[in-house]
């Protein structure tokens, strides 16, 4: 085993257990040996097991405030959408439908109306109610 | 219909602290997925990575709460960013890719980090080793601490190129080809680079040891 290869089989591994041919190497290498006592210096010890529950829990709330789950199902936002659809077109055809309702006759049946009902009225029936304006004048005005 | 996206596995999963089952589709298809809507794909690469960024991360911050609380702003910034990044990243078809770009995002996050906070830890004491019973042992540990303390003081004068390669190697444990596509460089320059921090380490230490009138390595 070579230096280049101890290094680059040593380096991802700084602080495992090497194996019994790179333990051989290092004792009869200075220089290799000084890498491997640089690296397991440089490295970070483990972490923890405490370490990573506090990382899985601050994960989890992260995710779930970054990703809020879904409320509703697809099946429940088409229902959604069909019920606001629904309302829309009631509101629209409750709006088109009071407005003929408060719109006024034409104005050729009204006139067919009016001239019909005038038709229909006999002049001379003496039962027939005749608006008066007003009483007709006599000599006591006068005064 | 996805069964991750299900009500009623959300009920069951989606408290506090608890993760759901693990998926088994590979990173490139986890980012396909949530380019698809599955959102929840999304949160399993999270949850798959978070270890890794954190180990990464711990070197950059000055205690292991900066360290987490810098994770979870990579997993911020990730999902911002995952709508324009992931169709480049699924195109290359490459497995590595989507971790690539997770550390990239933390190692910008962190220098950032770094850089507001002016300062380069420089010290970890109160990452050494417990209280030792006996004395030698003590004696040992103290050594051990101070090479700790003065091999991170060198790693702090490294080049910022030498430095990001050299702790991806050390704490990412990485492959030089994935230490290469997070850092926007080829295999062999990562490896060079890695190699010349090496030797400025050491070159660092002695230096450092010898002003301190002790042995370096």
């Amino acid at each position: 085993m070579h230096c280049e290869a101890i290094v680059d089989l040593a380096t991802s591994l700084p602080m495992r257990d090497v194996s019994a041919e790179l333990e051989t190497h290092l004792r009869q290498c200075v220089a290799c040996a000084e890498t491997i006592a640089l690296l397991r210096a440089a490295a970070l010890p483990p972490v923890s097991a405490e370490e990573t529950s506090s990382l899985r829990t601050a994960t989890e709330k992260t995710l779930e405030e970054i990703l809020p789950p879904r409320r509703s199902n697809a099946g429940h936002q088409r229902f959604g959408g069909y019920a606001l659809a629904a309302s829309l077109g009631a509101v629209v055809a409750s709006g088109l439908w009071a407005k003929n309702s408060l719109r006024p006759p034409a104005s050729s049946s009204l006139s067919q109306v009016t001239c019909s009902a005038a038709a229909s009225v006999d002049l001379f029936d003496p039962t027939g109610l005749y608006e008066v304006p007003w009483l007709p004048r006599t000599d006591s005005d006068d005064l | 219909m996805n069964r991750l996206n299900s009500p009623a596995l959300y009920l069951l999963h989606g408290h506090k602290g608890v993760a759901p089952a693990p998926r088994s589709e590979s990173d490139t298809d986890l980012a396909a997925s949530f380019l698809r809507g599955d959102r929840e794909a999304f949160a399993t690469l999270a949850r798959r990575h978070q270890l890794l960024l954190y180990r990464t991360l711990r070197r950059f911050t000055q205690n292991n709460d900066d360290a987490r609380d810098l994770t979870q702003r990579v997993f911020q910034r990730a999902l911002e960013a995952a709508p324009r990044s992931f169709p480049r990243l699924v195109s290359t078809g490459q497995e590595n890719a989507v971790r690539a770009w997770f550390l990239r995002i933390a190692i910008n996050l962190a220098k950032n980090h770094v850089r507001d906070a002016s300062r380069w830890r420089t010290t970890d004491l109160e990452r050494v080793s417990p209280i030792l019973a006996s004395v030698e042992r003590l004696q040992r540990d103290l050594e051990a601490a101070q090479m700790r303390s003065t091999v991170r003081r060198a790693i702090g004068d490294l080049t910022p190129r030498q430095r990001e390669v050299f702790l991806l190697r050390v704490d990412g444990e990485l492959p030089f080809a994935e230490i290469g596509a997070s850092l926007g460089m080829s295999e062999s320059n990562a490896k060079a680079q890695f190699h010349h921090a090496v030797k400025r380490l050491k070159e660092a230490v002695h230096k450092i040891a010898a002003n301190e009138g002790r042995h370096a390595l």
